[in-house]
This record gives structure tokens, C-alpha cells and sequence, in this order.
């Protein structure tokens, strides 16, 4: 069988799909990438050959903020951001979409559509407010899993009014509360209200959300998160069955263009290979340069501002 | 004496070698580094702009490195830059240097500009002024020039590289000419050497008008090298400021030149009628001409806490959704992240692209 990859690694995720010619999902698999790219790909990897091993891979895109270093290591033919993965993967879905709220790890992004082409977006800049990573840790905090964050904000009579400005002054904030006597419930529904004000105050200032609205990324998966986005807006906001996995889509759909694949093959999940870095000490502005290494040496190297050190790609 | 300047773009490189033969003892600041902006961040007030902060760094460092006297340009400025000599010399003399300062007082007038490099210089006749000043805006004509082959040339390259080595000889063989002759020798055998680089003839890339706030536009330590970025991604920058137009439209130097800024003015008109600072009505005013000239987008770029730009960025924005032009505006200060500012710019280029295979855009 013929098929294309697509590979979003995220701050937070790994996502690895594989698509067929028409954009039917046909394996998938999402991990956690627990600050280590490499290991997290090659466990995907592992299970996809495991599962499909018998497929002829025909195409690669990569995504995610380690859509370079994924490049290096299986050989991409495509590397693409977010906001264009995201942008396709939906449109290919629902094609009249003219909206798309996407929340991850440490991003959240914000993209308009008209016609099916990309004609808006804004990304969050200087803070995480509203990601995954705080709603995360909160719920840790609260004693309470993740997956069921969104199920308790539902079950709130009277949602608890939280700062969500930023992330510290939130979280002291719900502190705060919680010692005033707020149950469980409201403060984890009043939390869900604040990111959400908080998105729309960063994001989507001045810009026109209408309908059909999109929502995806690791966020989409809190029921609470949905219903107050859908409370504030008046709009009903549809999360599509692979909401976690759309950006990973995206990059198997751009990667079907592809003629002849860079495709490393099925070994890249064994490849002994290990990242590592140094501060090039020949000028003050002391690049960070990042190596990756296999058995043989070096086989990339980027990060440095002058280009002295990317002989090996840029 | 030892004189230093903070850097602007390529300006230093325009002045350097010819003020040093009019017997000025030059000492230009090393070029910006992270240690610049790191010196500069910790001595300066947080919400000063980063042109103030590079400055500062660039200040510190020549200081260090030997220079006795600084000179500022200053006095009722575009934008709070005006105070900005002020407030430097006030923070280096608490921090114990000892220099003399310059800051120009009127920089819009000419005679007080060629009155200060004869102060600086052994030139005595004013004449003798006027010709050196002139030789340096014509130098600077040169290095803008030159980058502006480099924005042309960059996308097309077949040789990932070619086009910046070629600026770089570019850009040494201009600070060599010291004369008007020499100059006028140097700029044909430049356009030659990029005519030499080869390209992809069939390549018709993707144009991004790029606008706002002067000192961020022309350095490329201040921007990430966002023009080089661009170029990478294969996408044509159309520069829509200048320092030699900069220059140009405070002293009439080419007075029969058509000037591009006043005719952006007026067509900034119903948008912004009056100066609102900086270089505001430029961006403005060539936001729509970029449109009517059929450039395919526009990026609007400025420093955190840049009063003039926040406004002009605010009716930029209005402009986009009034006449469906696509504008990316990004802000630059010493927190600013790469990986945000290149997925931002990448997903811009697609857009624009995108947008050009559906037809949506005059091309």
C-alpha cells in the first residue's frame, strides 16, 4: 500500500499520521515528547512499523517548532509551519470553514479563511495563557486529571470570576478563591472563562470570527474550554474527530505532492542518534550551534547566526 | 579627540573612511552583538525602544574600546529619539565614563550638519564641507543601492550563499572609494558583479513591502535579518525605507529626484493627515502604494514601545481589511523569539502565495 506521513512535533506532542492519497486517515498516534524530539519519533516510529510496516511511504511533511530537527532525522520532503499545516488540514475537512481557533502545548493560534485560502492569522506572542501546559499544571494542582479539567468546568453552577491575564496572576488568583470558599467546580469553570477571555483579548482583537469555527489542537479535547468559547461568542464551535492531530495532517497533505521521497526509511527507528550542543565561542553573540550525531559523526548542524557552522544545512 | 557614532544600518560604513582623511580620529563602534544589546538592556529604562538599547550598546563598547567623544544625532526628534543623546549621556556619566557629547540640535538643516563636521575636522572652508557631505550621502546612495541588487538577486539564487558574499564585497569595495571618481568607477563593477551571480531566470517570486520604523527596518541585528529570511524563502523584499531617502528628504540633496516619501504622503491622506511621529505617514502612504504597485504584501515592522509606529500599525491594519491587502505586522524588542517571528513569516509567505495561485492578487 502507498501512503504519505505526516509529522507534527510539538513542544509538548509528538503527533505521527499516515494518510492515503485521498486524505483518509489511515494510522495515527500521539505521545507525549517529554522534551526529548528524537526518542518520541522513534517510538513512533517503532509502532507504525510495527502496525504498518508494509507500507510503501511515498511522501514526508513535518510541522510542529521540531519540524527541523524532525527533517534530520527521517528525511523530510516537506517542512511546513503550523499555521499553513494547520490552515490545509481543516479546510481539507470541512472545505467552507472561515475559521480556525487551534490550541496546543504552548501555542494557540488564531486563522481566517475565505474561499478556502488562508487570508488572517495571529499567534500568540509573549505569553502561554490559555495552552495546554498552564491548564495542565493547574489541573495537577487541583488534584484532578486533565482529562476530566473540562468535565468539571461543565458540572459549575456559578462559575468563579479568575484574572486570566496572565498565567502567575491567574494561578494566585484561583488560590485566592479557593481559600475564599469557591467549590471545585466553579473555579476550574471560572479558570476555562478566563483563558478563554484572555485568548480572544491576545488573538482575536478586532478580527471577524464567523462561522463555521474550527477548533483543534490538544486543547479542543476540554469540553469546558468548548462551552465557554461557545457561551462568549455565540458560535457554535465544531472539534473535528482528529482535533489533536490535524496540524500532523496538514503536513501528510502538503507531502502528497511529493515525486520522488527523501524518505530515510523504516531504520530511523533504530538509528543510534544523539543531539547535542555548544556556545561558538568566536564572537559575543555566543550562538547556541546544535549538533545531531549518529555512529559516524556529525550529519546536522544549525544555530549559529553567521552560518560558519551549518555547513551541513542551514 | 576619539569620535564615535551609534550605528545606523550602513551609515557608519558611508562616513567612516572619508571623515578619518579629513582628519577626524574615527572610532566606530564594534558591530552589534548580543553583548551589545546585553549592555545596553541592563543600563537602559525597560520601555525604552531597542534602537535606544543598541545604541547605549554600541556606546559602552566604544567607550570601552578607546573613543573619548560621542556624537548623537538629537534635538526636537521624529519620535522620543530626540531626548534620546540626553538620557544616554546622563546613564554613561553615572556609570563613570568620562567623554565629551555632541548631540545635534537641528539635524534637519544642512549648514548646522556641515557646521558640525567642520568642527570636528580640519576642514575650515565650507565649501570643503559641503563636498565631504555630499561624498558620504552619495557613498550611502551606493550601499542602499547595492542592497537593493541584494533584495533582487537573493531569491533568485541558484548557490544558497552567493548573494551575501556578493554584498559583503560590495559593501567593502564602496567603503574603499574615497573619492567622488573612485565611487563613480565602483557602482558599475558592483551591478556587474550581481548580474555575474547565477539564477533562476524562471523564478517570479512572491513581493513583501517591507515598512516602519527606520533604525529596525535597516539594521538587520535589530530584525533578525528578516530581509535575509526573506530572501531565503525565496521572496522578494521591496524596501520602502531608506537611509540615503532618509537623508535625501531632509537636505534636498537630489532636489529633481521624484520623491517617492511626499507623493506616499499624499496618498496617506484620508488614513493620516498629519505626522503622528517617525516615520508613520511613510508607512502609511507606501502601504498603499506597495498596493497599487501590485507588491503582494506588506510587512510592518517596529520596536516594542514604538509610539509613532503603534499608531500608523493600528491604521495599517484598517487599510488591510478595508482594501484586502495582507499586512504582518511584528514587533521587536530583546525578548523577541526567533521560532514565533520565522513561523510568522513563513505562514505570511504562504498566504501570499496562496493567494497569487487563486488570483486574488494583481499579477
Amino acid at each position: 500500500m502507498k501512503a504519505f506521513l505526516g509529522i507534527d512535533v510539538g513542544s509538548v506532542t509528538t503527533k505521527v499520521v499516515l494518510i492515503d492519497d485521498a486524505g483518509t486517515v489511515l494510522w495515527h498516534s500521539y505521545g507525549k515528547t517529554q522534551g526529548q524530539p528524537i526518542r518520541a519519533l522513534q517510538s513512533a516510529f517503532a509502532a507504525l512499523r510495527r502496525d504498518m510496516g508494509d507500507t510503501e511511504i511515498q511522501g514526508v511533511g513535518t510541522t510542529g517548532s521540531g519540524r527541523k530537527l524532525a527533517d534530520y532525522v527521517v528525511g523530510a520532503d516537506v517542512v511546513k509551519n503550523e499555521i499553513t499545516a494547520h490552515a490545509l488540514s481543516a479546510i481539507h475537512l470541512i472545505p467552507n470553514v472561515r475559521t480556525i481557533v487551534e490550541i496546543g502545548g504552548q501555542d494557540s493560534k488564531l486563522i481566517l479563511i475565505r474561499n478556502r485560502v488562508v487570508t488572517d492569522f495571529s499567534m500568540n506572542t509573549v505569553c502561554a495563557a490559555g495552552t495546554g501546559s498552564f491548564l495542565e499544571h493547574q489541573a495537577v494542582r487541583l488534584g484532578i486529571s486533565i482529562e476530566e479539567l473540562g468535565n468539571h468546568a461543565l458540572a459549575a453552577s456559578s462559575p468563579a470570576r479568575v484574572a486570566g491575564r496572565c498565567t502567575v496572576f491567574a494561578e494566585s488568583d484561583m488560590i485566592h478563591k479557593q481559600q475564599m470558599g469557591h467549590n471545585l467546580e466553579d473555579i476550574v469553570a471560572g479558570l476555562c472563562d478566563a483563558l478563554v477571555r484572555n485568548y480572544l483579548n491576545n488573538l482575536a482583537r478586532g478580527k471577524d470570527i464567523s462561522a463555521p469555527v474550527i477548533f483543534q489542537g490538544g486543547v479542543a479535547a476540554n469540553p469546558g474550554i468548548k462551552a465557554a468559547f461557545e457561551r462568549e461568542l455565540g458560535q457554535e464551535f465544531i472539534v473535528p474527530v482528529y482535533y489533536p492531530i490535524m496540524g500532523a495532517i496538514g503536513a501528510a497533505l502538503i507531502a502528497r505532492t511529493t515525486k520522488k521521497t527523501r524518505f530515510r526509511g523504516w531504520q530511523v527507528a533504530e538509528q543510534q542518534l544523539s543531539t547535542s550542543s555548544f556556545y561558538c565561542p568566536d564572537c559575543p553573540n555566543s550562538c547556541g550551534v546544535i549538533e545531531i550525531n549518529n555512529r559516524n559523526g556529525v550529519i546536522a548542524r544549525w544555530g549559529d547566526s553567521c552560518g560558519k557552522w551549518g555547513i551541513l544545512g542551514g | 579627540m576619539r569620535l564615535t557614532v551609534p550605528h545606523m544600518g550602513l551609515l557608519s560604513t558611508a562616513y567612516t573612511r572619508v571623515l578619518r582623511q579629513q582628519g577626524v580620529d574615527m572610532q566606530p563602534p564594534p558591530a552589534a552583538t548580543v553583548k551589545t544589546l546585553n549592555l545596553g538592556v541592563k543600563h537602559s529604562p525597560e520601555f525604552a525602544c531597542l534602537p535606544f538599547k543598541i545604541n547605549l550598546g554600541n556606546m559602552i563598547e566604544a567607550l570601552d574600546n578607546g573613543a573619548n567623544a560621542i556624537l548623537m544625532p538629537g534635538g526636537y526628534g521624529p519620535c522620543r529619539f530626540g531626548y534620546y543623546g540626553i538620557i544616554q549621556e546622563q546613564i554613561l556619566r553615572e556609570l563613570g565614563y568620562q567623554f565629551r557629547m555632541s548631540t545635534t540640535d537641528n539635524p534637519d538643516r544642512l549648514s548646522d550638519m556641515i557646521d558640525t563636521i567642520r568642527e570636528i575636522s580640519r576642514i575650515r572652508n565650507r565649501f570643503d564641507g559641503y563636498r565631504v557631505f555630499f561624498l558620504i550621502l552619495m557613498r550611502m546612495a551606493a550601499l542602499d543601492r547595492a542592497t537593493a541588487l541584494y533584495h533582487y538577486y537573493k531569491p533568485r539564487e541558484i548557490n544558497r550563499g552567493d548573494t551575501d558574499l556578493i554584498l559583503k564585497e560590495a559593501i567593502r569595495m564602496i567603503d574603499l572609494a574615497d573619492s567622488y571618481t573612485r565611487l563613480f568607477r565602483t557602482v558599475p563593477e558592483i551591478k556587474r558583479m550581481f548580474r555575474a551571480i547565477p539564477i533562476d531566470k524562471t523564478l517570479n517570486p512572491v513581493t513583501v513591502g517591507v515598512l516602519g520604523e527606520i533604525f529596525v527596518v535597516i539594521e538587520p541585528f535589530a530584525n533578525l535579518d528578516v530581509e535575509k529570511k526573506l530572501g531565503e524563502m525565496r521572496v522578494e523584499v521591496r524596501r520602502g525605507v531608506w537611509l540615503s531617502d532618509w537623508l535625501n528628504d531632509r537636505f534636498r540633496f537630489r532636489p529633481f529626484r521624484r520623491n517617492q516619501t511626499r507623493y506616499a504622503k499624499k496618498l496617506a491622506r484620508g488614513y493620516l493627515n498629519y505626522p503622528a511621529g517617525g516615520e508613520s505617514m511613510e508607512t502609511v502612504g507606501k502601504t498603499l502604494l506597495f498596493q497599487k504597485k501590485g507588491v503582494d504584501g506588506v510587512l510592518h515592522i517596529m520596536p516594542f514601545t514604538c509610539m509613532p509606529e503603534l499608531v500608523a500599525s493600528t491604521i495599517v491594519t484598517r487599510i488591510s481589511k478595508d482594501r484586502d491587502y495582507p499586512v504582518l505586522s511584528l514587533t521587536f524588542d530583546e525578548h523577541v523569539s526567533e521560532a514565533n517571528i520565522i513561523t510568522r513569516l513563513e505562514a505570511f509567505v504562504d498566504l501570499l502565495e496562496r493567494r497569487r495561485d487563486e488570483g486574488i492578487s494583481r499579477h
